[in-house]
């Protein structure tokens, strides 16, 4: 099966504040990543902030200029593509991003808000075929039809959240990137939708890319989880896989569980996550690793796997070990 | 240590808060948890004494700090208590710090006004809290300013400015919501820690349910101004009640669930404006029967310190609602 999505190797440096002599000092988001995405997958991106995780996606959706690697979608290469090239392939990939309250005008209507892909990608909509497209994108993230007329301010969070996706969804695209989609929503509103996501999934054989830091979320909906520290992916695992890389492990037990028999009180993570100003030459994790040796600190592991686990630690058992 | 009474709140003709019943005693952490716009925050400003502040007052009820009565306590002796005995930590680390001030003098503060150390031996007790914080380099960071540090040490020295005036009771108000999840465990572990070396009462307010099993001994549900459910952590858990609860512990993922079994609750917490009559979570409950609609719920006790506000409450438990 072709993959939807491959990336290869893919990095970006954004350039950062002119040093005193001149000597500008760079700032590394991303490095080094690389990965295939299915049909029909949902793959989770997860870490902590300042990770590299949003600039990952924001990469794949060519907001920013890829500054190494190589980015396919369904086969092409998309990594360099001029902004008139990229137009019509973005009919194909969309994004949907945290803060419903900010990626809506508030001054339109949904009804605008959610024609408005057709405009900027220039399909002449009839009258009668922009009503039916309208009610056709409320259906699908199951809004009232009568809330076509509203303004955003009208909406409550999660009711934004829907007209955000159903935007994404409006020019039938294969890929969706989510940022965080969940984040500012409350849970009872959160778990709605999930569900929806699930369902869209399903019912329209969309691929997801989707961001959080939110692990049980994440392994609620996911088929493969992606890990990042410091712009680099640490692990790639199963849904339901045990984490190898000691930072995958150290995330699962800071979650917490909502269960008050599985009390996890020790944390043996200390400190917090480096600068992208200041990568260190070996591991990225070595300063807060429990298991750190001192080939962690000289060396930077590679990610190695099978195509479905991967980890990138000196120190975790060899992945053919596990059945 | 502090007992809440029948609280209601009233900004002009509304009330945010309308009958909040619950206690914290001597070491023990509580959980006050609901959705956004249930009223927990409220009822930590009813606490610290800040409604006037933003427009409101107490209509009803009473609030009982170590037998003190605080509805009725004028400014200057509240003054006195907030920041001494019982002290606030906030979400935003940014809006209790001030930019301009090196942080370690922020925390004197705490210490030269309810304590009256001199600025000397304020400097030095700083400089313990902040080590305790597990502040490394502490006498380094005491002359940083907010915007050097993360946002982990920046919520470390806001617990520490709460701690500064040596308080008995803490109302943590959603203390990690902004942090990494790692971040979180870890400033979570360290108010656990510090509740039970100092033997303080601890209200931690929070939307999350996984942090108030991971770190409270008991919980308060809130809904629409109204607890409705209230009991030891593992009751809530295991034999929670009231439909509310059920629903709320029903919209998280835990490992091995199914596509298609997070539950969600379906509509929005009601507006203060306009309120369902009867119990207030009627229209969202998938238990809701007729009698729901007319008659608001008394608190009734279902097992030793576990009560609860629901018409129905008598009926089997367990039952997925």
């Amino acid at each position: 099966m072709t993959p939807i999505l491959s990336v290869e190797n893919l990095g970006h440096t954004f350039p950062g504040p002119a040093g005193w002599f001149g000597a500008r000092k760079r700032f590394r988001a991303v490095g080094e990543v690389d990965f295939e995405l299915h049909p029909g997958e949902i793959l989770g991106v997860v870490g902590e902030s300042g990770c590299g995780k949003s600039t990952l996606a924001r990469l794949i959706m060519r907001l920013y200029e890829p500054t190494d690697g190589t980015i396919r979608f369904e086969g092409t290469d998309i990594t360099h593509l001029s902004r008139r090239a990229l137009q019509p392939l973005r009919r194909r990939f969309q994004m949907v991003f945290q803060d419903p309250y900010s990626s809506i005008d508030p001054r339109q209507t949904i009804a605008e808000a959610l024609t408005e892909p057709f405009e900027v990608q220039g399909v002449g909509l009839s009258a009668a075929a922009r009503r039916a497209e309208i009610e056709r994108l409320l259906a699908l993230v199951a809004l009232d039809p009568a809330m076509a007329g509203s303004h955003p301010h009208h909406l409550s969070g999660g009711q934004k959240q829907r007209v955000g996706i159903a935007r994404a969804l409006a020019l039938g695209p294969r890929l969706i990137a989510f940022d965080e989609p969940t984040a500012s929503l409350d849970v009872s509103v959160q778990a709605q939708v999930v569900e929806l996501l699930l369902r869209l999934r399903r019912e329209l054989d969309l691929t997801y890319l989707f961001i959080s830091h939110d692990l049980a979320l994440v392994d609620y909906l996911c088929d493969r989880v992606m890990v990042m520290y410091l712009g680099r992916v640490v692990e790639i695992l199963p849904r339901g896989a045990p984490p190898r890389h000691p930072y995958t492990q150290a995330l699962l037990a800071a979650a917490f569980a909502p269960d008050p028999k599985v009390r996890r009180h020790i944390v043996r993570i200390t400190g917090e996550i480096p600068s992208g100003y200041d990568v260190p030459t070996g591991c990225a994790f070595a300063a807060r690793c429990p298991l750190v040796e001192d080939t962690c600190r000289a060396i930077r592991p590679a990610l190695v796997g099978d195509g479905h686990h991967a980890v990138a630690c000196h120190l975790a058992p060899p992945i053919a070990s596990e059945s | 240590m502090l007992t809440v009474d029948d609280l209601e709140i009233g900004f002009s003709t509304l009330h945010p808060l309308a009958g909040v019943d619950f206690s914290v005693a001597r070491g023990e952490i509580l959980g006050l948890v609901g959705e956004s716009g249930s009223g927990k925050s409220m009822t930590a400003m009813s606490v610290m004494g800040l409604l006037p502040l933003i427009g409101g007052r107490v209509t009803r009820g009473s609030i009982r700090f170590e037998g003190e009565e605080l509805t009725t306590l004028d400014e200057a002796r509240y003054r006195r208590l907030r920041g001494g005995r019982i002290a606030l930590i906030t979400q935003n680390p940014m809006t209790s710090l001030d930019p301009m001030v090196r942080v370690g003098p922020q925390i004197d503060q705490g210490a030269r006004l309810h304590l009256g150390l001199d600025a000397r031996a304020a400097r030095i007790r700083t400089v313990e809290l902040m080590a305790r914080m597990r502040i490394p380099d502490a006498a380094r960071v005491y002359d940083l300013h907010p915007h050097q540090l993360s946002g982990g040490l920046r919520q470390r020295i806001v617990i520490a400015m709460a701690l500064a005036g040596d308080p008995e009771l803490l109302i943590a108000d959603e203390p990690t919501t902004a942090l990494d999840v790692i971040v979180q465990a870890q400033i979570v572990q360290l108010l656990v820690e510090l509740v039970r070396e100092r033997d303080l009462a601890l209200m931690l307010i929070t939307h999350d349910m996984g942090l108030v099993a991971q770190a409270c001994d008991r919980v308060a549900v809130m809904y629409s101004g109204r607890i409705v459910e209230s009991g030891p952590v593992a009751a809530i858990f295991e034999d929670p009640r009231h439909p509310y609860t059920r629903a709320l512990i029903g919209c998280i993922p835990r490992p091995g669930m199914a596509e298609g079994t997070l539950a969600g609750i379906p509509g929005t917490v009601p507006s203060i404006a306009d309120l369902p009559s009867g119990c207030r979570f009627h229209p969202r409950c998938p238990m809701a029967v007729a009698a729901c609609r007319d008659r608001v719920p008394q608190t009734v006790a279902v097992a030793a310190d576990h009560g609860v506000a629901c018409l129905l409450a008598g009926a089997a438990s367990g039952d997925a609602p």
